[in-house]
């Protein structure tokens, strides 16, 4: 671990300096959205015809495929914000204060993706807002699509107000150093502020993210995602309780994978050493790993039951699931990435951040994978197969790859964005590690 | 035998939203006006938050995809 003491001027620096690598990434995510904007340009003007995904019979009846996988991936991405913000907040594991704000603004760019995958895969995205609001009354009592989105929404607009409050702090008192061309943001930032609000808004926050640990990942990864499949008795591959668990498991993996890389990739960018600690780094990696391990317990139990003596329709669905090679290697990603973090935790000296990043890298591709084969596996081999006759395969058409790109590339430009306008780490956090203290993380893990 | 079904008389959605998922957002609301220390003011300014967001989000997507609508006009 580093000997400098983090000061305040490491946290403004993003916001007072720009490097060249920054113009690079800026001017290579730019570059890469804009060609995914073209291509949806395409699918805007031709409709769905442009992907595999209307090709009943010839795609295998696959309606559903890399767009709803990668809606469910950019979902599970999202959860990490919540569990190192209440890990911090309800539990006083103060060790994850430093990247808790970056998993926060993980949480919302994450999530604005996932949100954006829906508008993608609309063929008419300018009937969204109208047809959800006008059926919403009655809809919401029966529909698991509309219940998918009131949760999203709720799970979105409580990290955004948790975001707000907890922002007021920082900006009050760094305010000196932060641009002056944002002074009309930052002063709606921190209207009627006051040092006497911190004791109730910390409270306030406590009770949020209360709400937000229960919601997001037992009703919302573990709930209503899953039970847009769960419930369909029709699909072997995707009906039953096991989904809730299975769901949450593949979130929770990727998002402590989608932490471990940003905040390494902050770490290098602005030298937070001494704040983004190797410490940090490699408890993460542990957490990577349990969530990994729960991850490939819960796919055993779906492959034994589903290969010894299971009903045929189970069978046939298994059986194309063990033997697809993308299913393997998602699989096999996964199971490399738990022999590194288990060798590391046996031997130490196996740790390295750079180890620690491509496990990471390895797990989220492993975790999109498993994604999109669930989604489309799951409509290619129903209990009645109405398309036996006229074969096919569903592949992801180039434009619905492109889709990745683009998002990721989003995704990037969010925090290219945010890191100019806000402080990504916590004021919180550098008096903590300065050992000045902070009444809402009174204990230690 | 009487066969239980609770679609006699409310719809799984009804309360699976509005009393299950529900029930995290409220106890969090409630804590805001009834949990020590108690502000009322910065309690309705949280609460406005909150409002405030869903609407922007919502209002936001809106103009979003009628801006699609607008560049992108359905085949006739």
């Amino acid at each position: 671990m580093s000997s400098r003491t983090p000061t305040t001027d490491d946290i403004v620096r993003p916001m007072q300096s720009t490097a060249k690598w920054y113009y690079v990434v800026f001017g290579v995510a730019s570059v890469l959205a804009l060609v995914w904007f073209g291509l949806w340009s395409i699918q805007l003007s031709r409709g769905l015809a442009v992907t595999n995904l209307t090709d009943w019979g010839s795609a295998g009846g696959v309606t559903w495929g890399l767009y709803i996988g990668a809606f469910i991936w950019w979902v599970g991405i999202a959860h990490g914000g919540i569990i190192l913000s209440a890990a911090v907040r309800l539990f006083g594991m103060k060790r994850y204060l430093p990247v808790a704000r970056l998993a926060e603004l993980l949480t919302i760019g994450a999530l604005s993706m996932a949100g954006f995958y829906i508008v993608i895969h609309v063929g008419r995205p300018d009937r969204i807002v109208t047809s959800v609001v006008q059926a919403y009354p009655v809809t919401v009592h029966q529909s698991p699509l509309v219940w998918d989105v009131t949760v999203i929404t709720m799970y979105m607009v409580m990290t955004l107000t948790y975001l707000g409050l907890t922002i007021r702090y920082d900006l009050a008192r760094i305010r000196d150093d932060l641009p002056n061309i944002l002074e009309p943001v930052y002063k709606i930032a921190t209207i009627g502020y006051s040092e006497s609000e911190d004791e109730v808004i910390e409270r306030i926050v406590w009770w949020l993210a209360l709400g937000v640990i229960v919601m997001a990942p037992l009703l919302l990864h573990g709930g209503v995602i899953p039970w847009l499949f769960a419930l369909l008795p029709s699909m072997p591959g995707w009906q039953g309780a096991i989904q809730g668990p299975q769901f949450l498991t593949i979130a929770l993996t990727s998002a402590i994978a989608g932490v471990i890389i940003l905040a390494l990739a902050l770490r290098r960018a602005y030298d937070w050493h001494h704040i983004l600690t190797d410490d940090v780094i490699r408890g993460l990696t542990l957490w990577l790993g349990l969530f990994s391990l729960l991850f490939l317990w819960l796919q055993l139990q779906q492959v034994i039951t589903g290969v010894y003596a299971a009903p045929l329709d189970q069978r046939s669905f298994a059986a194309a699931k063990v033997t697809n090679p993308y299913y393997q290697f998602a699989i096999g990603v996964v199971l490399l990435s738990l022999a590194y973090i288990f060798a590391q935790a046996v031997k130490a000296h196996i740790f390295s951040p750079m180890r620690s990043l491509a496990a990471s890298l390895l797990v989220l591709a492993g975790t999109l994978t498993e994604k999109i084969l669930f989604v489309f596996e799951g409509l290619e081999y129903p209990t009645f197969d109405m398309y036996y006759n006229t074969p096919g395969h569903y592949f992801p058409s180039p434009i619905e790859i492109g889709s990745l790109v683009g998002t990721i590339a989003l995704c990037t430009l969010f925090f290219l964005v945010i890191v100019k306008v806000v402080p990504v780490i916590e004021l919180h956090a550098i008096e903590e590690l300065r050992g000045e203290g902070h009444s809402h993380v009174e204990g230690d893990d | 035998m009487v066969e239980f079904d609770a679609w006699n008389f409310l719809y799984p959605g009804t309360w699976v939203i509005f009393i299950v998922i529900g029930t995290p957002v409220y106890a969090a609301i409630l804590g805001w006006f009834l949990g020590k220390p108690r502000d009322m003011e910065k309690a309705l300014m949280a609460l406005t938050y909150l409002i405030g967001f869903i609407v922007s989000m919502w209002v936001g997507l809106y103009v979003l995809t009628q801006i699609i609508g607008l560049v992108f006009p359905p085949a006739m």
